[in-house]
């Protein structure tokens, strides 16, 4: 058994891959089953729940374009960013992978599975931004308090909490709020689409998400036929570092078993 | 003030003991326990033809009192009493998967056709050794469990939990309750935590047997943490729970209760050094003090007095009980312990209630804020 690392993301290397006339900067751990990860709005972001799902599975951790250094002007739409992923992923040969998309990322990620499901062998949305109805965006109009309410119930926990720097968010943001911020927050269409939408998927919450409502988790769960909707308890809108373990846990048995995620494994004989 | 009334449903049966805990299951006699059982219904039916506001129950286990599973005896009581709100305060959350708690309480209100109130409560010392509780996760545990509960009452879709010390990838209750977001639930406020995490959750505070004077801090606990989650709670969302006995007179008040009550050792009572030890320390866990802390008696919970008398002097311990805590709801525990009160004072002792402070408690301003 791996021993997990106290600084987050030690055992990553960095790495890029053309696609979609983007230079795309990605990180990678472990090895066995391929999982994309697509970050928040915040971009790219480490944590101890994605170094324990790097001891069954290979993560790839993405920087969609206009994260980085680099600004994205050409994107419109998530599906379009959602189709330079999906060139990604083919650039860098997986042929079947599990996708993970945190926020903003679940938002992406939520397009891919719609446009180029063929491909996924299931899809984890941790508080996406698909539907935001209720929701408050974070930004700088927000108290530095508020904003880790909303994002954190535990900011001593690694990582510790850190505010997002102004000028990273001041570049990023016009991004965000053209291909998310400024679409409906709950659309039909998308709901209709999704109900005919066969990947394997499980949407995971905090129940005290203070950005997206963890009751926006619902709509899935009622409309898409082969998905699962879960609270993680004592959990803000960044769960991978409120509870990592609990994320690790319950992703990682998604991703293993499937449905017989509800039907645990471990003994509960006493003694022989 | 409304007025409730909490009947342990005691065992009127002889025992060699009752001031031991566990008591011995062989000397259960099962006629006497099913009679034990018709006057725990008669009881309940003279507090409803005398008046009382609600009809309480409680979870206790392996002792006289004969509900250690009190949702069964309060859907039998629903068919007996159509028209009577009926309580259950409380389970004992930490022991049970919450999950099923939220189950049974959801059928439960569907039996009584939307008439339940219950409590989450942490239960007594002794219970953490009825199904092998770990007493120094109570806390943490109960605020879990009270959460899960209140979810698997609202969530309108299947859903998981991933908690700290509870989990389940597939909750989906059905039968929902009847009421509205769910039956109103009342939380323990017998220490500032609690109580603030009782106004954090927008339930009702329970105070047991505390001492008047002591619960100022802790109603304005309550009070805060309401306040901080956004609500007001009025006097109705408040009950003050004290053992109580009513005779004509003071002094046959005391002589029914032979001066012993509820001075005797109570129903959780042990000769055993050794056990009186493990449910001292269970005792001082669920109060907060760490594992292989040495036992502090100044952490014992501050009891006041019972109320005990004529029903003047009742009524006067309660208007002090309510300048210092503000209810709008009072629950006579009549608990006979060491079965010193027959079925018949015990029913005596409701109708007089009823006759004598029922309606001047009724004719109290509505509560307020």
């Amino acid at each position: 058994m791996t021993t997990t690392p106290t600084v987050p993301g030690a055992a990553f290397t960095e790495h890029a891959v053309g696609a979609d006339g983007f230079t795309i900067r990605y990180f990678e751990a472990g090895e066995g089953d391929a999982l994309v990860v697509l970050h928040g709005a915040g971009g790219p972001v480490f944590s101890l729940a994605l170094d324990t799902l790097a001891d069954r599975y290979r993560v790839i951790l993405f920087e969609m374009p206009g994260f980085g250094d680099q600004p994205n002007d050409r994107h419109q739409s998530l599906a379009e960013m959602a189709a330079t992923i999906d060139a990604a992923t083919r650039a860098l040969g997986l042929e079947f992978y599990h996708l993970l998309g945190t926020s903003f990322g679940g938002a992406v990620a939520t397009h891919l599975a719609l446009d180029h499901s063929e491909r996924l062998a299931s899809l984890v949305l941790e508080a996406p931004a698909t539907f935001r109805v209720g929701s408050t965006p974070p930004g700088p109009h927000l108290a530095p308090d508020e904003m880790r309410r909303m994002f954190r119930r535990h900011p001593e926990r690694i990582p510790a909490w850190q505010p997002p720097d102004p000028s990273a968010a001041a570049r990023v943001w016009p991004l965000v709020g053209r291909l998310l911020a400024e679409t409906p927050e709950y659309d039909e269409q998308l709901v209709a689409r999704l109900s005919t939408c066969q990947v394997r998927t499980l949407v995971v919450f905090g129940d005290y998400d203070g950005v997206t409502p963890p009751d926006n988790g619902r709509v899935f769960r009622r409309h898409m036929p082969n998905s699962h909707y879960v609270l993680v308890h004592d959990a803000a809108h960044d769960i991978q570092a409120d509870r990592p373990e609990s994320f690790a846990d319950v992703v990682g048995d998604f991703l293993a078993r499937g449905w017989q995620f509800a039907l645990p494994e471990e003994s509960t004989l006493i003694n022989p | 003030m409304k007025v409730e009334l909490f009947t342990p449903v005691a065992y009127y049966g002889d025992l060699d003991a009752y001031e031991t805990w566990p008591l011995r299951p062989g000397w259960y006699n099962s006629e006497h326990g099913m009679e034990s059982m018709q006057f725990g219904f008669e009881q309940m039916e003279a507090a409803h033809e005398a008046g009382f506001d609600s009809l309480n129950l409680a979870e206790h286990h392996y002792t006289s009192q004969l509900t250690p599973v009190p949702h069964l005896f309060a859907a039998a009581l629903g068919e007996r009493l159509p028209d009577a709100q009926i309580a259950v305060n409380g389970t004992d959350l930490p022991l049970h998967n919450p999950i099923m708690v939220a189950e049974q309480y959801a059928m439960l209100d569907n039996l009584l056709g939307g008439r339940l109130r219950f409590a989450l409560l942490r239960g007594t010392p002794n219970e953490y050794m009825t199904y092998g509780t770990n007493p120094w996760e109570a806390r943490d545990k109960f605020e879990e469990g009270v959460e899960l509960v209140i979810r698997a009452l609202t969530e309108p879709e299947p859903f998981g939990w991933e908690g700290k010390y509870f989990r389940s990838r597939n909750t989906a209750l059905f039968p929902q309750p009847v009421q509205k977001p769910h039956p109103r639930i009342l939380l323990s406020a017998n220490s500032v935590a609690s109580a603030r995490f009782a106004g954090r959750m927008r339930c009702d505070a329970g105070i047991s047997f505390m001492a008047p004077e002591k619960c100022g801090e802790v109603v304005a606990a309550y009070r805060e943490a309401a306040a901080d989650a956004g609500w007001t709670p009025t006097a109705d969302n408040i009950l003050y729970r004290q053992f109580a006995y009513v005779a004509e007179t003071d002094e046959q008040a005391r002589e029914d209760t032979a001066d012993k009550w509820p001075q005797g050792k109570g129903i959780f009572a042990t000769d055993n050094l050794d056990q009186l030890i493990a449910m001292a320390t269970a005792g001082a866990a669920l109060a907060g003090a760490p594992k292989g802390a040495p036992l502090d008696p100044s952490m014992a919970p501050k009891f006041g007095e019972p109320f005990l008398g004529s029903p003047e002097t009742v009524l006067a311990q309660i208007r002090e009980a309510e300048r210092h805590i503000g209810m709008g709801r009072v629950e006579f525990a009549i608990v006979p312990p060491s079965n010193c009160l027959s079925h018949e004072q015990v029913i005596r002792c409701i109708k007089l209630i009823g006759r004598e402070l029922v309606p001047v408690l009724h004719a109290d301003a509505p509560a307020a804020a």
